[in-house]
């Protein structure tokens, strides 16, 4: 006799989503970002996302973490991948309960459908089918994963973990760095810290390189080193990440893992660098200007601030506030 | 009678009975099987949701009938 668990999910709103959908400009209700020392622009909790802005274009940065100016108040890409992540962890708790693998299915089946309902569909590949499909065929493939998920102290997956390490101090603050881990897995008789990937893109040699070097996955290797052995989640030294590259097309779902090493060494100049970036980050705040990086104009397809940029500064404020939308990410908000 | 399976995935999903589910993961799984045979056989074929069967069709009074008959649909 088949078991069904109640359907009782709801979707009401999208994890972390509260980051994104904070109404317009005009709502004096914006959150406040909490990363920023009070009454400074100076940002004491970093993340992927605010580093890779501030490292792209100063400019951006300052549009686009410190104001929160955005297109839309969620790209898809970004909803998209929290979406898989979530279901993802709904399956390894489900799994953790001794929720049977088809029933486990079928209720992840279901969230990936009630997410997909906020999936706007202005990209092809990522959608509200091409989500279930992504979800049920990997499921699928890797119901019986050798990469076993490891377990918390509590007993619970170690999905989705949220860490914020204590870095140097940079003019008296303390500065950290934050992240959200997928989930720690124990493969081939080592510790790895695992990492989804969707992309449009084939699963080649290209798509992974991208990962070495990297800053948010260097970012998530310094989280899984430093926290080896103090959290059960962690039992020791992580090996590498290992990403499971998941390419979306329009019909098809194809996936692809790939294990990406790094030295203690490299981990260290990644360290060592990103002190320095964090210092420049200090000089920006304390002047209050954050000058453009006018040779990252034109990368990926161009940057969405470049219509902005390419009008007198006079008309900067204006234009922001009439083409962009207004939502403050926050690399303190845990998931 | 039955959907295919991109009209089964375009309902709501609030609406997903557990019969529903059961019929798109079987729908995804057959898709997926064709697809593999086509990257098999080297074709760059389309394997669409639309020629892939769903869920059973819900006709305009089956929730009424169903009712009658004291059966889920």
């Amino acid at each position: 006799m088949r078991y069904y668990a109640p359907l009782q999910d709801q979707v009401t709103t999208i994890p972390n989503a509260e980051q994104w959908l904070v109404p317009l400009y005009e709502t004096p209700t914006v959150s406040e970002n909490t990363s920023l020392v009070p009454n400074t622009k100076f940002q004491f909790v970093w993340d992927s996302v605010s580093l890779n802005s501030i490292k792209t274009c100063p400019r951006k940065y300052n549009w686009e973490i410190l104001h929160g100016y955005h297109l839309d108040p969620m790209p898809s890409t970004l909803m998209f991948g929290i979406q898989f992540h979530s279901c993802m962890e709904v399956w390894h708790k489900l799994r953790a309960q001794q929720i049977d693998a088809d029933t486990a299915l079928q209720r992840c089946t279901r969230l990936a459908g009630l997410f997909g309902e906020y999936l706007t569909g202005e990209r092809t590949e990522r959608t509200k089918q091409t989500l279930v499909r992504a979800v049920v065929w990997y499921l699928d493939q890797f119901r019986d994963d050798p990469a076993q998920i490891t377990t918390n102290g509590d007993g619970s997956p170690a999905a989705e973990l949220s860490f914020s390490l204590p870095l140097k101090k940079i003019n008296g603050i303390q500065v950290h760095l934050a992240g959200h881990i997928d989930k720690v897995v124990k493969f081939l008789g080592k510790i790895f810290i695992a990492d989804y990937k969707t992309t449009k893109s084939q699963l080649n040699e290209r798509f992974f390189s991208q990962f070495k070097p990297n800053g948010q996955v260097q970012g998530y290797l310094t989280a899984g080193l430093t926290m080896a052995g103090s959290i059960p989640a962690i039992p020791e030294k992580p090996s590498g990440i290992l990403i499971d590259g998941i390419q979306l097309g329009v019909n098809f779902t194809r996936y692809h893992r790939s294990i990406i090493e790094y030295s203690t060494l490299e981990i260290n100049t990644f360290l060592s660098d990103l002190e320095q970036w964090l210092q420049v980050a200090a000089l920006y705040a304390e002047a209050e200007h954050w000058p453009a990086n006018e040779q990252a104009c034109g990368n990926y397809g161009g940057c969405v601030f470049q219509s902005i940029c390419s009008q007198t500064p006079a008309k900067h404020e204006r234009l922001l506030k009439s083409n962009f939308k207004k939502s403050l990410w926050d690399p303190r908000k845990e998931r | 009678m039955s959907e295919t399976l991109d009209e089964t995935l375009k309902r709501k999903a609030e609406e997903w009975t557990p019969d529903d589910i059961e019929a798109i993961i079987a729908g995804l799984r057959d898709q997926r099987e064709r697809w593999n045979l086509e990257q098999q056989k080297g074709s760059r074929k389309r394997v669409t949701a639309k020629n892939i069967p769903g869920a059973a069709k819900k006709g305009k009074f089956a929730g009424f009938a169903a009712g009658l008959k004291g059966v889920k649909v």
